[in-house]
């Protein structure tokens, strides 16, 4: 467990230290396992990760805000996270669902993303975390309708 | 056009040739004047505004008259306006755009045979001469009168120095005499105003460093990275008298007051960046700014064909890299996601993390000539510093050949994936063009996209400036430069939307002059692209393009709106809708007309095609500007017409912040 709360953290200060986040912080730690990672990155606000060791599981806890369970948005990007496993996305940049599981949680309205992983491969399935959160807002977000979306909820520029 | 129209059309130009007046009815036919106005005038067809009663439009004789005058360049002894535009001539400045004042020195610059243009409003002229900047790579210079004239360049200003452009602004300002006093009008401390927004400037003061001060300005100009450079000219200075060279400072020639020497790379960082570019997969070079101003595009493709690395674009101006090479990106936009290697190239306006879709696992190498501005916002694996050209060589010598056609097959499929989604988004355009009988923008683009590239027009042809905000959103798709300098990329990180026309007038002059790299094109048609928003601010410029007989064809996206209109309603705004609103159905067109140009009307997909040929054919035989003006609608940004509006993506054709 201890090992894979020391990869995770080495993996995600890499990008830190690498300067692809403006920060990087080690929140909290619990006794079961459970490390929470909060940096700044392609937001305004801050990302929340969580490592849940002894579940091998990594979850991205409420990165998109105001959207409602079931509707368009909600649908859209359900697809988006299977079609990231599809043979059509270059192998490089596909989600490797033969090694990792995913899914996809709406809680009041904002969406998570949980990756399960096997014991030892904690690194990889951070290195998974980060690629993907830059897919959502550098694909799923930018190659949709969600100008509007962007302007209200993550306060980006209009023009 | 209606057939009514047509008739009328020709009764009119049939009672043209009946007036012995110098008119847009009976003008010089096909004289190229050299030099001073270097405009090429030619016979023009009537306007629909002179078949209404009341004396005709016409272009009055002194214009062609005083542009066929031969050049007559300054010597001692000379005034302090002929001092500086002796100087502008000998560095090369290839065009000057204006609004009176400053008499003496604006004389003096056309007197020298520098391209001379005289324009509507002192903003829109910056915007002329940055339009001109951008698509030739050389200086153009620009100027207003004192305190009004002045203020009224100031976003113009901005906008070029945003882009990096080799600006020369110059402004009278009063006189030192008359400092604090108030005395008379238009008085204004200048050089406060520009902060921020250039690279130097000068109020010069003492008449006989004249010479040497430009010598600092072209200093500035001509060497690492180019911005504005601002210089203002009291009238003791522009009014000196020199009787011979001996009083003036620093009277010597320019390979004197500067070098042309540029920094080269350190063959250390040269060999680093051969092992990085080896171990990578999908290399990436992003050819911005510098490579542009650096006339390095021909190492750039060497470098990318010998070691097959792919180039995307992101700068002011686009074409330096083909669109149609299969190595580009610039369309493949999926593609720039899988980059694992990043090579900036003279991005001289740095994006912060996340401002491009690179990836995070991707590495950068960043090539600037400029050592201070190396390592920001994005942190650096490797930074060169060197010029553009020089690092490009260098990295040609040293890399061995290879090929990595998996990385070549990814681009072709995101390209191509590029390309369905164009063609999807236009079969939406003529479904929501049909449901609200109006023109959707993604119509627009793709009907523009096949008659400059797919039709009879050599596609290197036409130079475009890019602009508009929400039309832009959906013509960037389907514009390409296949050439350098064939886009010229309006809102570029400024954002500005108003100086669009002027941008075309720039353009304009660039390719009628043939400079740099429009001479194989010279006095071919340009397009230019904006929104009813932008042309508000530029429109009057359409004495201009027809004064100058520059050909040119502005398309307008008119939805009636701001394109931000969604910001005033669609968050529980009370009281706010009407600010982003114009009057509805607006016609430009018709202002154009009544400028001495032609008008386009267009409110469906079957119009736009047709008004496009008659536009640049008129343009191409006659000199005739038009302005085609596209009804839309203010409802195609709302997610009810999907796409709505896209997002911005950088870098690439779709690029314009970075």
């Amino acid at each position: 467990m201890q090992e894979t709360v020391k990869v995770v953290s080495a993996e995600l200060q890499n990008y830190a230290d690498r300067g692809i986040f403006q920060n990087f912080s080690l929140v909290e730690q619990a006794s079961n396992g459970s490390v929470k990672y909060r940096f700044h990155w392609l937001a305004e606000m801050p990302f929340n990760l969580t490592l849940y060791a002894q579940k091998s599981k990594i979850e991205i806890r409420d990165i998109l805000p105001a959207v409602p369970f079931r509707s368009e948005m909600d649908k859209e990007f359900r697809i988006f996270l299977q079609q990231r496993s599809a043979e059509s996305v270059p192998l490089h940049r596909r989600l490797d669902d033969q090694r990792f599981t995913f899914s996809c949680k709406n809680r009041q309205e904002k969406l998570s993303i949980t990756i399960g992983f096997q014991v030892g491969d904690g690194g990889e399935a951070a290195k998974t975390a980060v690629n993907l959160l830059h897919e959502i807002f550098n694909n799923f977000l930018l190659e949709g309708p969600y100008q509007n979306y962007m302007v209200e909820f993550f306060n980006v520029s209009e023009e | 056009m209606s057939k009514k129209e047509d008739a009328k059309k020709s009764k009119a130009s049939s009672s043209a040739e009946q007036e012995s007046v110098v008119s847009r009815r009976n003008f010089i036919k096909g004289t190229a004047i050299a030099g001073a106005g270097a405009a090429t005038l030619m016979q023009s067809e009537t306007s629909k505004a002179q078949e209404q009663d009341g004396p005709g439009i016409k272009i009055p004789e002194e214009i062609p008259r005083t542009l066929a005058e031969a050049a007559k360049p300054a010597n001692f002894p000379m005034s302090g306006a002929e001092v500086f535009a002796k100087f502008c001539s000998d560095e090369g400045v290839a065009g000057f755009f204006c609004c009176p004042g400053n008499y003496n020195m604006i004389n003096a610059i056309a007197a020298e045979g520098i391209p001379s243009y005289g324009g509507r409003c002192e903003g829109n002229m910056v915007s002329a001469a940055d339009g001109f900047i951008r698509v030739t790579g050389e200086i153009a210079a620009t100027s207003g009168t004192e305190g009004p004239g002045f203020t009224n360049m100031i976003m113009n200003i901005g906008a070029a120095n945003a882009a990096r452009s080799p600006l020369l602004v110059i402004a009278s300002n009063k006189t030192i005499g008359e400092d604090d006093t108030e005395h008379g009008i238009q008085t204004a401390y200048q050089q406060s105003q520009t902060d921020g927004l250039k690279k130097w400037g000068k109020r010069m003061i003492t008449p006989n460093r004249i010479y040497e001060y430009s010598a600092y300005a072209f200093r500035q100009l001509k060497t690492g990275v180019p911005k504005p450079v601002h210089l203002d000219f009291p009238g003791e200075i522009s009014r000196a008298r020199f009787e011979e060279p001996g009083e003036l400072q620093y009277y010597y020639d320019k390979t004197r007051y500067r070098t042309e020497s540029k920094a080269h790379p350190n063959p250390a960082d040269i060999t680093r960046a051969v092992e990085m570019i080896q171990r990578s997969s999908r290399p990436m070079i992003v050819a911005s700014t510098g490579v542009f101003y650096d006339k390095a595009w021909e190492p750039l493709l060497r470098v990318a064909e010998k070691n097959d690395i792919a180039v995307v674009e992101s700068a002011p101006q686009r074409g330096h890299f083909s669109d149609g090479h299969s190595l580009s990106a610039s369309t493949g936009l999926d593609a720039i996601r899988s980059a694992d290697l990043v090579i900036l190239v003279g991005q001289y306006c740095m994006p912060s993390i996340g401002e491009f879709a690179f990836g995070p696992d991707a590495r950068w190498i960043r090539i600037d000539p400029d050592a201070s501005d190396i390592g920001r916002n994005v942190p650096i694996d490797l930074g060169i510093v060197s010029s553009e050209k020089a690092a490009l060589e260098a990295l040609e010598d040293a890399l061995p050949s290879r090929t990595r056609q998996g990385w070549r097959d990814e681009l072709a499929s995101a390209r191509k994936a590029f390309d369905d989604q164009s063609e999807e988004y236009y079969r939406l355009g003529l479904k929501y063009s049909a449901d609200t009988e109006s023109i959707h923008p993604a119509v627009i683009g793709r009907q523009l996209n096949d008659f400059l590239y797919n039709g009879d027009i050599d596609r290197q042809q036409t130079a475009v400036v890019s602009g508009g905000y929400g039309i832009g959103r959906y013509t960037r798709r389907y514009l390409r430069a296949y050439r350098p300098g064939q886009i010229c990329n309006g809102a570029y990180q400024y954002g500005a939307i108003g100086p669009d026309i002027g941008y075309t007038v720039g353009v304009g002059a660039a390719v009628q002059n043939g400079i740099g790299p429009q001479a194989p094109y010279k006095g071919s048609p340009v397009i230019g692209i904006t929104g009813d928003a932008g042309a508000a601010y530029s429109i009057m410029e359409f004495d201009t393009l027809g004064k100058y007989r520059i050909p040119a064809v502005m398309i307008v996206y008119n939805n009636n709106a701001w394109g931000v209109w969604t910001s005033g309603g669609g968050r529980g705004a009370t009281r706010a809708q009407h600010m982003y609103l114009f009057q509805e159905n607006l016609r430009y067109e018709k202002i154009a007309e009544a400028l001495g140009c032609n008008g386009e009307y267009v409110t469906s997909p079957e119009q736009f095609t047709p008004a496009l040929e008659r536009g640049y054919k008129l343009a191409a035989t006659e000199g005739i500007s038009t302005l085609i003006n596209c009804q839309g609608k203010k409802e195609f940004w709302t997610n009810e017409y999907p796409p709505s509006m896209p997002r911005h993506f950088a870098p690439g054709a779709l690029a314009y912040y970075k």
